[in-house]
């Protein structure tokens, strides 16, 4: 009886980490790594460390990505620390979270660089 | 790597010597059990040193990485010199009877676990390749507070007002990846991905040494332990519920009740008691439900304390207990005194009325209980329920003091983790949508080790004892 349990185990761990090897190769890849590369560029335009403002997307958009892209952003730019709040003296603005034609949450503020991959840095125009 | 891979190796090797020097002895003194837990306590250890250079500002540059090898260089010989020339322990014992010899069945049993372990750690490394971070809460929280201390050092404490990434729990995964990137001098995604390995190999070599690899049911139960894919997808996710299950299965394999002549040995008991403690501080020190684990473990400290009739048992447990506790109750309430996310901006009264609600158990167990049978991945499906079956059984049996045990401190968490629902001020759905598989995983590792202690005392152990009782 124990010996038949044990190769039943066994025959059902063999299938079971063989199925575990297919899930994993039909995962699909993690997006971090890009995201991360996109905001490093915008790191030697911002002060090495302290609190620097992240602009919230102008409208609520459904699913993860807009987390993600502000934990990206947090991610790539330790040990700075990314705050979704206004008023900061660098606002991070990423790409398509301001509002098209003009955001006024950005009045005050001018375009310190925009990288390529669409996200930029925005400073206050007075302390 | 290679520097990475030698910062990894320097304290386990250096804790394997001082367990010998310590005269500090697994139970069964299985050499590959023995070795792995000198695996977790050089990782816990290193963690800690670690820590203290952070406050020191030495970290992470090149004198910390001098500092930090010569420590474990100086310690590892050190050990090994106190042990030169000592008499050979009683593990040198000769058998009694002959030893079984394997048969064909058991040959089969070896391959099939090797083909299943081969399967399951390829499974990281795939992951590893489409996502070199990690899983989502790798990069939100536990890489993103190494960067904090291999950037900032000292500064890391900025990371505590980012509200996810959970600045209330423990350093040990973080300040581990961190060392070995000062050892690096580099953030190789490679260092988090093979830690994360490493935990995921110890604990296997925790619950197969604990079994005794010389009998077939400890490779029986390294295949089931390894094969959900929950289990895979976990040692590749860089997280810290691996080297938590990893600490909660060592610490309760210290505390296995198979041999109790073993037991009635103050030397043998206080060996297994202070590194039971030790580990279980370790688990402490690595995540919030650490807390849970040492108060189940307490219970059966104490259950083994009233069976044996010595008060010095719970006080070994202690000694290997309270300078972490100290410490993280430090980190809690000094560094970090910020509530879990998960019960922050509650009020006593909202609390109490949370578990006072019949409505609100209702919905906790809605949600729970149908996520048990699924538990596991793809031809996993129901494989948690058979081994808690195969854990009562093995904890039913005249010979199952060690199922027992392990058993009753897991139901002790579970119930903490229910409370833990019970009272979450997050959205009750994601919460138990995010952590309910992560939570079963912690624990899995310890059933399994629960579900396969089956079978006789191994007289080999008795014979030992009794040996080491004559030469002395």
């Amino acid at each position: 009886m124990v010996k038949f349990l044990a190769g039943g185990a066994i025959l059902w761990a063999l299938v079971a980490a063989g199925a575990g090897l297919r899930a994993a190769l039909a995962m699909p890849a993690d997006s971090m790594g890009h995201l991360e590369a996109e905001f490093l560029p915008l790191a030697s335009y911002l002060p090495p460390r302290g609190e620097v403002g992240y602009l919230k997307p102008f409208e609520d958009t459904p699913g993860d990505d807009g987390v993600r892209t502000h934990y990206a952003a947090q991610y790539a730019l330790v040990p700075r620390v990314v705050v979704a709040e206004e008023g900061r003296e660098f606002v991070i603005v990423a790409r398509d979270t301001a509002r098209p034609g003009g955001d006024a949450r950005l009045d005050g503020y001018f375009l310190v660089t925009r990288a390529a991959s669409g996200h930029s840095v925005y400073r206050r125009l007075a302390p | 790597m290679i520097l990475a891979l030698a910062g990894l190796l320097l304290p386990a090797v250096a804790a394997w010597w001082v367990l010998r020097a310590m005269r500090l002895r697994v139970p069964g003194d299985s050499r590959i059990l023995a070795a792995a837990v000198a695996g977790a306590l050089g990782i816990g250890a290193s963690s800690l040193v670690t820590f203290a250079t952070v406050f020191l500002e030495v970290f992470p540059g090149p004198v910390f990485v001098v500092a930090d090898a010569s420590l474990w260089s100086i310690l590892c010989l050190a050990a090994w010199w106190r042990t030169r020339g000592r008499v050979a322990e009683p593990e040198a014992a000769p058998h009694v009877g002959p030893a079984r010899e394997w048969t064909a069945a058991d040959w089969l049993v070896r391959a099939a676990c090797v083909a299943v372990v081969a399967a399951s750690f390829a499974v990281p490394v795939i992951e590893y390749l489409k996502s070199p971070h990690g899983q989502w809460d790798a990069w939100a929280i536990w890489n993103q507070k190494a960067r904090f201390l291999f950037r900032a050092g000292d500064g890391w404490t900025a990371s505590m007002s980012i509200p996810w990434s959970q600045p209330g729990h423990p350093l040990l995964v973080s300040l581990s990846v961190a060392r070995l990137w000062a050892y690096a001098g580099a953030e190789l995604t490679a260092v988090p991905a093979v830690l994360s390995g490493v935990y995921g190999a110890i604990t296997v070599a925790i619950v197969m040494g604990a079994l005794d690899v010389g009998r077939t049911r400890a490779w029986v139960a390294g295949a089931v332990l390894v094969a959900p894919f929950a289990f895979s997808h976990l040692a590749s996710a860089q997280t810290a519920d691996l080297p938590f299950g990893m600490f909660v299965v060592a610490s309760l394999a210290m505390l296995r009740q198979d041999d109790p002549p073993a037991w009635r040995q103050p030397g043998r008991a206080r060996s297994a008691l202070l590194l039971a403690g030790a580990l279980g501080g370790l688990s402490a020190w690595t995540k919030n439900e650490g807390a849970v684990f040492l108060v189940a473990s307490s219970c059966l400290v104490a259950r083994v304390t009233l069976r044996h009739a010595r008060w010095q048992d719970a006080a070994w447990w202690m000694g290997g207990v309270a300078p972490l506790a100290a410490l993280v109750a430090y980190f809690k309430l000094v560094l970090m005194p910020i509530l879990p996310e998960y019960v922050s901006g509650a009020s006593g009264s909202t609390l109490i009325e949370q578990v006072t609600s019949i409505a609100r158990h209702a919905a906790v167990l809605e949600l729970v209980s149908p996520m048990w049978l699924p538990w596991g991945g793809p031809w996993a499906r129901g494989s948690i329920l058979v081994v808690l079956a195969a854990a009562l059984v093995s904890s039913m049996s005249p010979t199952g003091h060690s199922a027992r045990g392990t058993l009753a401190v897991v139901a002790v968490m579970i119930g903490g983790y229910y409370i833990a629902y019970v009272l979450t001020t997050l959205d009750l759905r994601w919460m138990v949508a995010t952590s309910f598989e992560r939570l079963v995983m912690q624990l899995w590792p310890a059933l399994v080790m629960a579900a396969l202690s089956v079978g006789q005392v191994d007289l080999r152990d008795s014979a030992r004892v009794a040996f080491a009782q004559g030469e002395r």
